[in-house]
């Protein structure tokens, strides 16, 4: 083996240039691949955190199928009790209760459909991520159970500014029809068409006057301060809620299952940029065997010797794979430096792509921050010195294959 | 010198296809060569000695007839049989050198007795040792292109011979050498001969070789014209 890795790192020497040329293309085509990987894992990243604070929470509890059906009227009673019950035997989680509720709001001039979220103020503030997207007005306080948070676009169509009349009407439980007057403390703006114009926030205690029942909530969020955490969180949290309530009939649910759109989002994009990278991949390959397949018809007589000299056709084969193996992977090692060495400043200065596409956009309704964050995607990471080897060894085949074909006595008068 | 043959040769014949004519490039030979033998194939070109050669060697296969290599029917053998075989038992000298120009004189020397798998010292020093024997003492480090075309002839008889084979087969050795360095290569293979019983044959037009070898078998048109014993 030993002196195929001299012979092979000798050949690849030979033609300085010509190697040096295809492991550019390779390394550079991995560099731009660690790259473009990194940005798309950073903002799928920041897309599963900012869905995680806004729409559930690292773990979730609720109603049994309110996941499958959301409606009002499937809710936890007793809250309050659950959630510090979480709180003790999760100190380092924030959690915090929500009611979602289905009405219309009303203003002197207008109406229009909305979705109120009612919320614990200070601790849904911790994990919602919506300062600095308050364009007026300022964030609920935890005693003021008549104040509103209304998105631009709810706000613009109800034609109300702050300290305006706010009515909601709804049947949060499905019977009566059940009004609250609030007054607008603050609009935000996040980007996303469905939060702006048709999500309100308010008070939680505010929402639990127009439910029957003790302590309602729709859901319970667990927030974590590690995502590794989530597996033993929820078997953990399962426990507990069983221990708690056992007559009542909640689901507890880790986030992959609490968002699952936003989920299957993530990795329908990533499969999509896998894919581009599989073409690119393929063309780069293309080059290789090029490259190799012109450094074997370069040797053909130097094969036909080592065939006369003994050596079999399928150890001439392993030695052109092994230039294509030696080749692949100091190619895959540079690309990958350089790619992570192009990542690092954009990691902390990010990739401002607002000047083009506006300052935010929604995915799977999501908010998205035009500014991308690169972050390094270290199990991809892991796998990349294989992808660069698989793609140079799978391009040295064909060469390899013809190798074998030789015959020693047509190959030493090969000129 | 032991008569037992070391190849045996019998009604050999090797067609080629050129397009829709056939050659026939060997037409019925019938040879034995004993072990210890230094014989030259002469004759002019065309007259079947390098496919003979390459039959011997097992580098190609007959039409009709068959090589034995020191008891072994080569037609019996596969390719990687025959590879085998070549690695073993048989060394080879190409008219024009045909070194690895990547690897130095010492490993190009060496290079069989890795592919047999030596350890590294002990085929360094068989190595080392053979190209004294060639006249090619402190050169071990030099690359081909570092040496002149009688040296690096000399360094492709060191390869051959270095794995101790029973057969060396040459083809025109000393085609591309000057008349000084053709007279020492065969002065050291005849030594060789001498010293360390190895076969040789050649396929040559060179007279030198013809006045330095014991026996030449004269070819032409495919097919032994005579057979002279010294």
């Amino acid at each position: 083996m030993l002196i195929f890795i001299k012979l092979a790192t000798r050949n690849l020497l030979r033609n300085k240039r010509r190697t040096a040329i295809t492991m550019t293309g390779i390394s550079l085509g991995l560099a731009l691949m660690v790259f473009s990987n990194n940005v798309a894992f950073g903002s799928h990243q920041s897309m599963l955190r900012t869905a995680i604070g806004m729409m559930a929470g690292h773990v979730v509890v609720q109603a049994e199928g309110y996941q499958h059906k959301p409606d009002s009227k499937l809710k936890i009673l007793d809250s309050g009790a659950m959630a510090d019950a979480i709180r003790a035997a999760i100190p380092n989680a924030t959690v915090t209760r929500r009611i979602y509720m289905d009405g219309l709001l009303i203003s002197p001039v207008a109406s229009t459909a909305a979705v109120v979220k009612a919320i614990e103020p200070s601790r849904e503030r911790k994990v919602i991520d919506l300062d600095d997207k308050i364009v007026k007005g300022k964030w609920l306080a935890d005693d003021d159970d008549r104040g509103i948070m209304l998105g631009q676009d709810l706000a613009t169509r109800l034609d109300v500014g702050l300290g305006d009349k706010v009515v909601f009407m709804g049947q949060p439980d499905g019977t009566e029809v059940e009004s609250r007057l609030f007054r607008l403390r603050g609009i935000f703006r996040t980007g996303s068409p469905e939060i702006d114009g048709f999500t309100a926030l308010a008070p939680l205690s505010a929402a639990q006057e127009l439910f029957q029942g003790d302590d309602p909530a729709t859901q319970i969020a667990i927030n974590l301060p590690d995502d590794k955490q989530t597996a033993a969180r929820t078997k953990q949290v399962r426990a507990l809620v069983q221990a708690v309530a056992p007559n009542s009939k909640l689901e507890v649910l880790p986030w992959q299952q609490a968002i699952p759109d936003v989920v299957e989002f993530v990795k329908l994009d990533s499969a999509y940029g896998d894919g581009i990278w599989l073409v690119l991949g393929i063309i780069v390959s293309m080059g290789v065997i090029n490259t190799v397949l012109m450094s074997v018809m370069e040797r053909v007589r130097e094969f036909g010797v080592m065939m006369a000299l003994g050596l079999k056709p399928r150890k001439l084969a392993a030695m052109v794979l092994t230039e294509g193996f030696m080749m692949g992977a100091i190619s895959a090692l540079i690309g990958i430096i350089l790619g992570t060495l192009i990542t690092w400043p954009f990691m902390s200065m990010g990739i401002d792509l607002s000047g083009d596409m506006g300052e935010s956009m929604e995915a799977a309704g999501v908010p998205l921050s035009m500014i991308l964050y690169p972050e390094i995607d270290w199990g991809r990471l892991a796998i990349y010195p294989f992808i660069g080897i698989f793609f140079a060894v799978v391009a040295s085949l064909y060469p390899a294959w013809k190798v074998t074909r030789l015959s020693p006595v047509q190959a030493i008068r090969h000129q | 010198m032991n008569a037992t043959p070391i190849v045996t040769v019998k009604d050999l014949t090797r067609d080629y296809q050129q397009g829709t004519i056939t050659v026939r490039a060997l037409r019925g030979v019938d040879l034995d060569i004993a072990t210890g033998e230094f014989t030259a194939l002469m004759g002019p070109s065309g007259s079947g000695k390098t496919t003979l050669l390459n039959m011997i060697g097992g580098l190609d296969e007959p039409t009709s007839g068959t090589v034995i290599i020191d008891g072994q029917d080569l037609n019996s053998l596969d390719r990687g049989q025959r590879s085998d075989l070549r690695l073993h038992r048989i060394g080879f000298v190409f008219q024009s050198y045909n070194l690895i120009p990547v690897l130095s004189a010492v490993e190009n020397a060496e290079f069989v007795l890795m592919l047999r798998g030596l350890p590294a010292a002990e085929r360094r020093a068989r190595a080392v040792e053979t190209l004294a024997a060639v006249g090619l003492a402190g050169m071990e480090n030099r690359r081909p292109s570092e040496l002149s075309g009688g040296q690096q002839q000399r360094v492709a008889v060191a390869r051959a011979i270095a794995s101790k084979p029973a057969l060396v087969l040459a083809d025109e050795p000393t085609a591309n050498l000057d008349s000084k360095s053709g007279h020492e290569l065969i002065a050291t293979m005849a030594k060789l001969n001498e010293e360390l019983g190895l076969t040789f044959v050649f396929a040559t037009h060179d007279p030198k070789v013809m006045n330095a070898a014991r026996r030449v078998v004269w070819m032409e048109d495919g097919k032994v014209q005579r057979d002279e014993r010294k």
